[in-house]
């Protein structure tokens, strides 16, 4: 089990995490004779959002990344319904444990659009992931801690 | 990877899931189409089953495939 900790600045959890094209098409593209050069994983700055129900990266990152857009979907902001794009990756947390640094690669996962990227943040950490883990806000410490 | 960016293929495909989910949804709900030039060619019970029968049928860039439901995504912030 991986567990990585998250402190909670001004009621906001950022934590970061990189964002890649799936292994899984990469390895298939191989099989196939076709030569891919995937870019380098792209991190992002994550706000952890439980009112996000996929998580989302910005379409900049999400195209640095190389991530392959998969279909559309409807998309509920605050301000209203949009349509949008919907990638198809793999999602990797670095996360230190008994000081050993590791990397949980979450593969093949939906990842939204995000059309909220700002300074702070360029990414949601959404239910979708959340969902997969336990993730526990000790507000005594300012820290949320995600185990999965 | 190619096919990042909003392909004209997965957009045509959007329009043409659109116009026949309210049927969709009665006969394939929760289900994932793999589509191609508008055309719905199978229904899977996983998005990653569909994303690669449609990679290798298709190419990256050459398909898309579309969640039968009508519940949008959140991304309504509360931390």
């Amino acid at each position: 089990m991986g567990c990585k900790s998250i402190p909670i600045v001004q009621n906001a959890a950022i934590t970061q995490f990189s964002v890649a094209p799936s292994a899984t098409l990469l390895q298939q593209a191989q099989q196939m004779g076709i030569q891919v050069q995937a870019p380098p994983p792209v991190q992002v700055n994550a706000l952890v959002d439980t009112g996000c129900s996929l998580t989302a990266v910005s379409g900049q990152a999400a195209q640095q990344a190389g991530l392959l857009v998969i279909g559309q979907g409807v998309v509920q902001t605050a301000n209203g319904q949009v349509v949008n794009n919907l990638y198809f990756g793999d999602i990797k947390i670095a996360y230190v444990q008994n000081n050993i640094p590791y990397t949980a690669t979450f593969h093949n996962r939906t990842i939204a659009q995000y059309l909220g990227a700002g300074p702070v943040n360029d990414a949601l950490l959404g239910m979708d992931l959340l969902n997969d883990g336990v993730l526990v806000v000790d507000g005594t410490q300012n820290m949320m801690t995600f185990c999965w | 990877m190619s096919g990042s960016g909003s392909s004209s293929q997965v957009t045509q495909n959007y329009q043409a899931f659109v116009q026949q989910l309210p049927e969709l949804l009665k006969t394939n709900p929760g289900q994932y189409a793999l589509m191609n030039n508008g055309q719905i060619v199978r229904f899977f019970q996983s998005m990653s089953d569909a994303v690669q029968e449609g990679f290798a049928k298709y190419g990256a860039g050459n398909f898309s495939v579309q969640q039968v439901t009508d519940a949008p995504i959140l991304q309504t912030q509360r931390a």
